[in-house]
């Protein structure tokens, strides 16, 4: 077992609901998550294009009361590192929390559109609504496991390069 | 009935039982070409959401299969005849009712058949009569066109009746909406705990998934609680999905109808008025209509597929839907017990500081 496995196997599992949902469902949940998946974003984007800012450490250190019970026994951890987990978990809640937000207001206003008319145009639309959906969901899960894999106990598997590429460890 | 049968039915009506000849009679009756007629049409009608359709067959399910008096078989005769009569389409189909892949014999409004004056005439012979003052005329189109936007409110109030529930629910909605909030409190409870067992740093656990002791039952939990949760959510996903997908024209239906409901009636009567208009406008210029048997259908216009809200419930006689079912019901079992003892067993664990 190793996380590029584990990556395969939620893979699949946000692959059958992309297909499978209805085009007025998946664009229901796509509605949800875009709040969530934004505000994330935006946190990542000032971390990055911003590093004088120190969001990462700032928001890490802050947060670190919530989350330190889950680090107590990883003494191998660096400072930098415990932040950057703090900060991952702190993202995780933040997308939770505005998508249970968004969740349930939408549930209070969306309708959809008719699904027995505009058919073959729907098919369309709804290969790119898929693509959002997927990207906004399995895409905040991907980022997430492989910046927390320093807690996860299998080794990187066989998509190590691109684990390194994008969060790279210490070593 | 025969001349010799209506001589037993007075004889039957003076006193005498003639209870025999009505035995006899019975299979005449349910061999007859208007039964066999009957028998056809009413497969047809069973498939359209109008009064009269419903009424037809209504009749035809009562048709008592054991008349016990000459009196029993004179009404059941009766009945028959005129159900035969009437178990074709241009006595019964409503313009605003009809399926908009309708492919059937009408192909015109002008073939629909209504009674004026004592005599059934299709709508395009009483725009082309002369005899019949058009104030009659007009009166009859109105009085069905109201009889059409009748049925058509009965359909939606039985639909706002049928989507108190959700999709595949028994019980009223309240409580199935906890049950589905409830259904996804466990899905995300039983993979909250599959995360804390993996990433919750104790050493033992972790030690047993590096190095697999057989002595040790974390051992065999370490690797049965991933597989099973994740056969779980495989199937949770695959039910969830496929159920979604094929209530999707009912759950629109039932978002739609609920916060659009006076839209909806308004929209009738608009139906209503357009084809009275159209009828009206025909029979003034005595224009004969063609190929327009769909122009007014508002089935499954821009709104709701009424068709799909009042047979909601065959969705769960699908076999895929039971099989999906039954599947997911099995592994979540699976899921909540192996996750309890994985639980147990850890925390015992956790509490000694040891692999158990």
């Amino acid at each position: 077992m190793s996380l590029s496995l584990i990556l395969i196997f939620l893979f699949v599992l946000f692959l059958i609901p992309t297909i499978l949902l209805s085009h007025n469902r998946l664009r229901f949940y796509i509605a949800c998550s875009l709040p969530a998946f934004v505000m994330v974003s935006i946190f990542l984007f000032l971390n990055m294009a911003f590093p004088d800012l120190g969001v990462e450490t700032k928001i890490g250190k802050t947060f670190l009361v919530l989350f330190s019970w889950m680090f107590k026994g990883y003494e191998e951890l660096s400072v930098k590192e415990i932040y950057h987990l703090s900060f991952s978990f702190f993202l995780l809640c933040v997308y939770l929390l505005t998508y249970l937000v968004s969740f349930l207001l939408w549930k209070l206003f969306f309708i959809g559109i008719n699904p027995n008319i505009h058919k073959p145009i729907r098919i369309v639309q709804k290969i790119f609504d898929g693509l959002f959906f997927f990207l906004m969901t399995y895409g905040f899960v991907f980022l997430f496991l492989i910046s927390i894999r320093r807690m996860i106990p299998f080794p990187d598997g066989f998509l190590q390069g691109l684990f390194q590429w994008l969060y790279p460890l210490e070593v | 009935m025969k001349e010799e049968l209506k001589f037993y039915l007075l004889a039957e009506e003076g006193g005498w039982d003639c209870s025999q000849y009505a035995f006899q009679y019975k299979n005449t009756l349910f061999q007859s070409d208007a039964y066999k007629v009957l028998q056809v049409n009413v497969l047809q009608a069973k498939n359209h959401l109008s009064k009269k359709a419903m009424d037809i067959v209504k009749g035809y399910e009562s048709l008592s299969q054991e008349p016990q008096t000459l009196r029993d078989v004179f009404i059941e005769e009766t009945t028959l005849n005129y159900l035969a009569l009437h178990s074709f389409p241009e006595y019964y189909l409503n313009p605003l009712a009809i399926n908009p892949n309708y492919s059937g014999e009408l192909t015109t409004l002008g073939e629909l058949i209504y009674t004026i004056q004592g005599k059934d005439m299709s709508i395009n012979e009483i725009i082309a009569d002369e005899t019949i003052p058009l104030e009659n005329k007009k009166r009859e189109i109105k009085e069905q066109c109201d009889g059409y936007l009748r049925d058509m409110n009965q359909l939606v109030y039985r639909s706002l009746n049928i989507i108190q529930k959700r999709a595949f629910s028994k019980d009223d909605s309240k409580k199935s909406g906890v049950i589905a909030i409830l259904d996804a409190i466990i899905f995300v409870v039983l993979n909250f705990i599959l995360a804390f067992l993996f990433l919750y740093p104790f050493f033992p656990f972790r030690n047993v998934i590096y190095h697999p002791d057989p002595s040790k039952a974390m051992t065999y939990l370490c690797y049965l609680e991933p597989i099973i949760i994740f056969l779980y959510d495989l199937f949770f996903i695959l039910f969830h999905g496929y159920r979604c997908n094929i209530s999707e024209p009912y759950n629109y239906a039932r978002r739609f109808l609920k916060k659009n409901t006076k839209r909806v009636f308004q929209d009738l009567e608009k139906g209503r008025d357009d084809l009275y208009n159209y009828l009206c406008g025909a029979i003034n210029n005595r224009i004969l209509l063609k190929g327009d048997i769909k122009d007014f259908s508002k089935l499954s216009s821009s709104y709701v597929d009424f068709d799909k809200v009042v047979n909601v419930s065959e969705l769960k006689n699908r076999k895929m839907y039971r099989v999906l079912h039954s599947l997911s019901v099995i592994t979540l079992t699976l899921a909540c017990l192996i996750s309890l003892v994985t639980l147990m067993v850890y925390l015992v664990g956790l509490l000694y500081q040891t692999a158990i």
